[in-house]
């Protein structure tokens, strides 16, 4: 298939699937109704739902999703490794430990808009992105391997801090921080959507410039440089971006697993691996993806929720295995 | 390209870390050149090609691309005058052969600018190499011997005058071996300038015009490829004991090793070879696989089979180089052939010099030796090269009389050979 053929195609799927999704809820509204509440037709009490209560909650859901299949396939280009993910320059464990440091000092300051605990959690990612770089510098060079190793070493140092302090909470806090490392959507409102959009639009915009760049790094650095590749400045541009759209997606959504590892490898699988065409499928499934499970994790037990985290490893993992088997038999 | 030489290396001391890989490289590679690296490993090869090719900085001296050091080029410029075929492996990803080729377009594309020429490059340069019916096919599907293909084409869709190229040849099997190397050929007949690191000797010197042989960092040897990769330098350089020769039918050098000598078939000789320049050295090594024990004369010293056969530990009745055969030496030979139970006639021109070896022959066929004829060529006829006036031919004729056998194939030779004398051993095709 071409790839507008694919882009257009996954456009029109994360489409039904915002549709469908704006309909589920306690109230059921049908397809038919919500494109009516959309134009801006039809009962206040489901223009209200729609567009009040759902739509911003979706429309996040969209933004976080594609944030992340975006990053993944392109630190999985960067690191040439389908096991790569957004947050592999230690971004989740650095947000987490941001989170849990402002709940358990009880800090409440907000900032731009942001409250405390998205601020922190922006801050503590993209602080451990860059704590990671520089460590893993050598010389003028970036060595993906070391990137690889230090981000492991210095994750691990966040996330032995943020336990030990999770530890110290009551009961109470817990939950809560337990519910945002696991991932939700639940907090969504249209200040949180007006707040992220920029840092995502920057990052998606980034990386889907530098497509052509990653198809070539995958030949191998040294192959890059070869081929008139800035290599470390290729490095150092996706990782700041990865790092921008996973930080500012952890920061409104939590630590949402999976999307950006799954969705990728196997958007691969399906597109091949051209970074042109691989990075925007990538979005629109990692969307479609997150407004579907997003979806489940809202309606699946009455008057409670899951965390959305859960339904993506649930949902995602067997998904992934089936696939993944199926390419292996085709080899 | 202006000027004459296309790299210039400039007494480069290049190191990893604390010690020095290279230590101190001065080497001239004049624009379509094809110049051959041979070396022992570690001895800096690679290094070497890497500096060249901009991946690594010299602690001390310059390299030179056009005059201008390479590290004030700019990348994507560099790019489409030098292409580098490394070593490194697969890439991470299974793209497909045209879009691994695609890739050589990098340092021509503009974010916002379409790469006009790209269409026409890639097409062109899977042509030349040969892979274009293979573009749409991934990487993962094809031999080893095509992907290395692929990646030259990938090279050449760079347009660059300059090929770098790191033992592009290791693990392919000896058609893509040829193909990749008269594609690469073809190219620097067309004007490119073709540095290869090359670990096979052979094919160093059957491509290259110039090699240089690096040893622990240096240049130990450099030349047209019978100077440089003369036996002394490659038994200093590679501590291996080497014997050069010029192939007969490519006219390249070629550089066999010594090893232990060949181990001649135990026993009296049961065959007596008559040949000469060259004709009955495949008889004898056919005989020599077979264990079957044999003798050759006369030979003179300097003859090809002359070589063969003391190199296959044969007993040789020699005589020396352009000298007739002397009353001595047709006295042994005689002797040899009446002990032998065959004498082998191979196709050699027969003059008045070498006249007396049929004669021999005849008068062992007297007391009782069988004759077999080996003849070039279908129909088997005595002789095609008689220098002596009709003597030689006359003499075949007597012999053919007589009873010998007249046969143009060394299988025929051998299979009787083995049916009398060795009934246990052969067998095992046909």
């Amino acid at each position: 298939m071409r790839p507008a053929a694919w882009i257009s195609g996954s456009l029109v799927a994360l489409f039904l699937a915002g549709v469908v999704s704006l309909g589920i809820g306690p109230a059921w509204l049908s397809p038919v109704e919500v494109l009516r509440s959309l134009a801006g037709f039809g009962p206040d009490v489901s223009r209200t739902i729609v567009l009040e209560i759902r739509l911003p909650r979706i429309v996040l859901g969209v933004l976080v999703g594609a944030a992340l299949g975006v990053s993944g396939a392109a630190m999985q280009g960067l690191f040439r490794n389908p096991m790569a993910d957004p947050y592999i320059v230690g971004v989740s464990p650095g947000a987490a430990l941001g989170a849990v440091l402002v709940t358990a000092f009880g800090i409440s300051a907000g900032f731009l808009g942001l409250s405390a605990l998205p601020l922190a959690a922006f801050v503590g990612g993209m602080g451990t992105a860059l704590a990671v770089v520089t460590l893993a510098r050598r010389g003028g060079s970036f060595p993906v391997a070391d990137l690889l190793l230090v981000g492991l070493a210095v994750g691990a140092f966040a996330a032995a801090v943020y336990s030990f302090l999770i530890l110290s909470l009551d009961d109470g806090r817990i939950a809560s921080v337990l519910f945002w490392l696991l991932g939700s959507l639940a907090s969504a409102d249209w200040g949180r959507v007006l707040v992220v959009l920029p840092y995502l639009t920057i990052a998606v915009a980034g990386l889907l410039m530098l497509t052509r760049e990653l198809d070539v790094f995958s030949l191998g650095e040294e192959e890059a440089g070869y081929l008139g590749i800035r290599v470390e400045r290729l490095k150092l541009a996706a990782i700041a971006l990865a790092a921008l759209a996973a930080s500012a997606a952890v920061a409104v959504s939590g630590v949402i697993g999976f999307v950006g590892l799954i969705v990728p490898h196997v958007a691969r699988l399906m597109v091949g691996p051209r970074h042109v065409i691989l990075i925007p499928v990538s979005g629109l499934w990692g969307a479609t993806f997150l407004v579907l499970a997003d979806t489940i994790a809202r309606t699946a037990v009455p008057s409670s929720e899951i965390p959305v985290g859960v339904v993506t490893a649930l949902c995602g993992a067997p998904f992934f295995l089936y696939l993944l088997n199926r390419s292996r038999k085709r080899e | 390209m202006s000027s004459e030489v296309a790299l210039e290396v400039r007494g480069i001391r290049v190191g990893y870390g604390a010690r020095d890989t290279l230590h101190g490289v001065t080497l001239e590679v004049p624009a379509g050149s094809f110049l051959g690296i041979v070396g022992p490993n570690g001895s800096g090869k690679s290094t070497l090609l890497k500096t060249m090719a901009r991946a690594l900085t010299p602690r001390i001296g310059a390299v030179l691309l056009d005059g201008r050091s390479v590290g004030q080029w700019n990348p994507r410029e560099f790019a489409r005058e030098a292409a580098v075929v490394s070593q490194e492996g697969t890439p991470a990803f299974d793209y497909t052969a045209i879009e691994i080729v695609r890739m050589g377009r990098t340092p021509y594309e503009k974010r916002l600018s379409p790469d006009r020429d790209a269409r026409w490059a890639i097409e062109n340069a899977m042509r030349v190499v040969g892979v274009w019916d293979l573009r749409e096919r991934r990487l993962s599907q094809l031999s080893g011997g095509e992907r290395q293909l692929v990646r030259l084409a990938r090279a050449l869709a760079q347009e660059p005058e300059v090929l770098l190229l790191d033992e592009p040849t290791n693990n392919l099997d000896i058609r893509h071996q040829v193909e990749f190397m008269e594609a690469l050929r073809r190219l620097n007949e067309v004007g490119k300038t073709v540095l290869m690191i090359v670990h096979d000797l052979n094919l160093a010197a059957r491509y290259a015009s110039r090699v240089v042989v690096l040893h622990e960092g240096e240049i130990f040897a450099a030349g047209p490829p019978s100077v440089a990769l003369d036996p002394k330098v490659i038994r200093t350089v590679f501590d291996a004991e080497v014997e050069t020769s010029i192939s007969p039918r490519t006219g390249a050098l070629q550089i066999q090793p010594i090893g232990a000598e060949a181990t001649r078939p135990p026993g009296k000789p049961l065959v007596h070879v008559i040949c000469g320049g060259g004709s009955g050295a495949a008889m004898m090594r056919r005989l020599s696989e077979e264990g079957v024990p044999f003798s050759a004369g006369v030979l003179s010293v300097g003859d090809t089979d002359h070589a063969v056969a003391r190199s296959l530990g044969a007993p040789v009745v020699e005589e020396e180089s352009y000298a007739p055969i002397s009353d001595t030496a047709h006295a042994s030979n005689t002797a040899a052939a009446s002990a032998a139970e065959t004498v082998i006639i191979c196709d050699a021109p027969v003059g008045t010099g070498n006249l007396r070896n049929l004669q021999a022959a005849a008068e062992a066929q007297e007391s009782g030796v069988s004759v077999i004829l080996l003849r070039d060529g279908f129909p088997p006829c005595a002789t095609k090269r008689d220098y002596t006036a009709g003597e030689a031919t006359a003499l075949f004729g007597k012999i053919i009389a007589h009873g010998a056998r007249v046969t143009s194939s060394v299988d025929e030779v051998i299979r009787p050979m083995h049916r009398r004398d060795r009934p246990a051993m052969h067998e095992t095709h046909t």
